[in-house]
């Protein structure tokens, strides 16, 4: 069972900027999945440890406005092949 | 991290698909090794509108038709369909307008680049280096910050505009009223095509597939660069195999530089040609396929471009900017240098300097 948070936008621009925010925690670039809808093509995976500390350096350092990125918390289950994705929400700042 | 070994299956299975489609079409009456060709039919489709006079090119492309139609109904039918637009209109008209200025200089986009490679015209690799050369500048300022600002939310009918004027166009390509264009018999490649409804069947399943896939020939130059992503391009290379095996079957290859069907071999000028497409293209997010595809989506920035393709292919034919098969004009290679200047300056204006 696999289970991560994913980052998706609405165009590479955005996805770099996110990235180049986003990378130094260890986030990886992955390409969207299909069960996503359309987008720019490019999404950064976060793994649920990173979670929180990802999602505050994400909304501390990046300028993206909330049209621009969508959230999803996605677990996977290869050995059945189901995919259980919904939208996230970040976590609330204090 | 790498897309799934099944992604990659969909994505080759769709290009073997398209490529065998694009092929075919000119067995039945497309322009040799122009089974599609945005930046073609774009321009054909203005002259069918009287948007330009070149008769040799007037002729409304079902294949745009089709294309933007068959991404708009498979968008809709995954529910994917989402009105946006507002993310400076005006910069992308003037980027798409010298993207076509430089389509025209290679005489095609860069899907035909890829057909004119299947089709053993060579000087379709010397534009695919100056493809990827413009692509990699483009990544430059993208890395830098490049950006042209947030999409915002539009309502249905913004996003509908552009397939409901589609469908118009088709009605005028069927009725054939006395102010539609039509290229005569022998004129040029705007007479060589094939039936309509094989055209317009061709593009609704090339659009359809390419939403599917999010195909974008741009896209996969870029994302392997950007992020070692290699998927679209796998997509390209599939067309690229399955249009060269058809085209093999059907007697349509012949390698070389010269004596090549609507092209020229002037290295410098279809190198300079596709820099200018694969620059702009980048800055603009997507190839014109990919341009079409997205208004079918319901993106009113992508309409925008695929007008200010048109507007570009019109002011190409108005005024000898167009490339023809015995080369490129002396006009159109200063609007080629032009462009590349004025798309130098749109990328530096819009790009955030880093903070130190």
């Amino acid at each position: 069972m696999e289970e991560y948070y994913l980052l998706t936008f609405s165009s590479t621009h955005c996805a770099i900027a996110a990235d180049n925010i986003l990378k130094q925690l260890g986030c990886t670039i992955m390409p969207v999945p299909r069960f996503i809808s359309a987008s720019c093509g490019i999404s950064i995976r976060i793994k649920p440890e990173q979670r929180e500390q990802a999602e505050a350096e994400f909304k501390a350092k990046s300028k993206l406005a909330e049209t621009e990125y969508s959230y999803y918390h996605i677990k996977s289950d290869k050995a059945k092949g189901e995919i259980f994705c919904e939208p996230a929400e970040m976590l609330q700042a204090i | 991290m790498t897309s799934t070994k099944k992604d990659k299956l969909i994505i080759i299975i769709a290009g073997l698909v398209i490529g065998v489609i694009a092929a075919s079409l000119v067995l039945f009456g497309n322009p040799k090794n122009m089974g599609f060709c945005i930046a073609c039919f774009l321009r054909d489709t203005a002259g069918g509108l009287g948007l330009h006079r070149a008769a040799p090119v007037q002729y409304i492309r079902p294949e745009i038709i089709g294309i933007v139609l068959g991404a708009m109904l498979c968008a809709f039918a995954k529910k994917e369909f989402s009105p946006r637009g507002g993310s400076a209109p005006m910069t992308r008209f003037v980027l798409a307008f010298f993207a076509m200025v430089g389509c025209l200089m290679f005489l095609g986009c860069p899907f035909r680049m890829i057909l004119r490679l299947a089709g053993g015209d060579l000087n379709a690799l010397v534009g695919f280096v100056g493809f990827v050369a413009g692509i990699l500048v483009g990544v430059v300022f993208l890395k830098n910050g490049f950006s042209l600002k947030r999409t915002y939310k539009m309502n249905t009918g913004e996003g509908l505009a552009l397939p409901i004027i589609e469908v118009i166009i088709f009605a005028l390509l069927l009725a054939a009223p006395a102010f539609i264009f039509f290229s005569e018999e022998g004129a040029g490649p705007g007479a060589m095509h094939a039936n309509v409804w094989i055209s317009l069947f061709a593009g609704l399943v090339v659009g359809a597939l390419a939403q599917r896939t999010r195909l974008c020939m741009v896209g996969g130059i870029r994302d392997v660069v950007l992020f070692k992503e290699s998927r679209l391009l796998l997509g390209f290379a599939a067309i690229l195999v399955a249009a060269f095996v058809t085209n093999l079957v059907l007697g349509f290859v012949n390698f070389g530089f010269t004596e090549q069907p609507v092209a020229f071999n002037d290295g410098l000028w279809n190198f300079l040609g596709l820099f200018l497409v694969g620059f702009a293209c980048c800055l603009l997010g997507g190839c014109p396929l990919r341009q079409l595809v997205m208004s079918g989506e319901g993106n009113t920035d992508s309409a925008i471009v695929v007008i200010g393709l048109m507007v570009g292919a019109a002011f190409c034919h108005n005024f000898g900017l167009a490339s023809s098969g015995e080369g490129p004009t002396a006009a159109g290679k200063i609007a080629v240098i032009i462009g590349i200047v004025v798309v130098a300056v749109i990328g530096a204006i819009n790009t955030a300097r880093k903070e130190a």
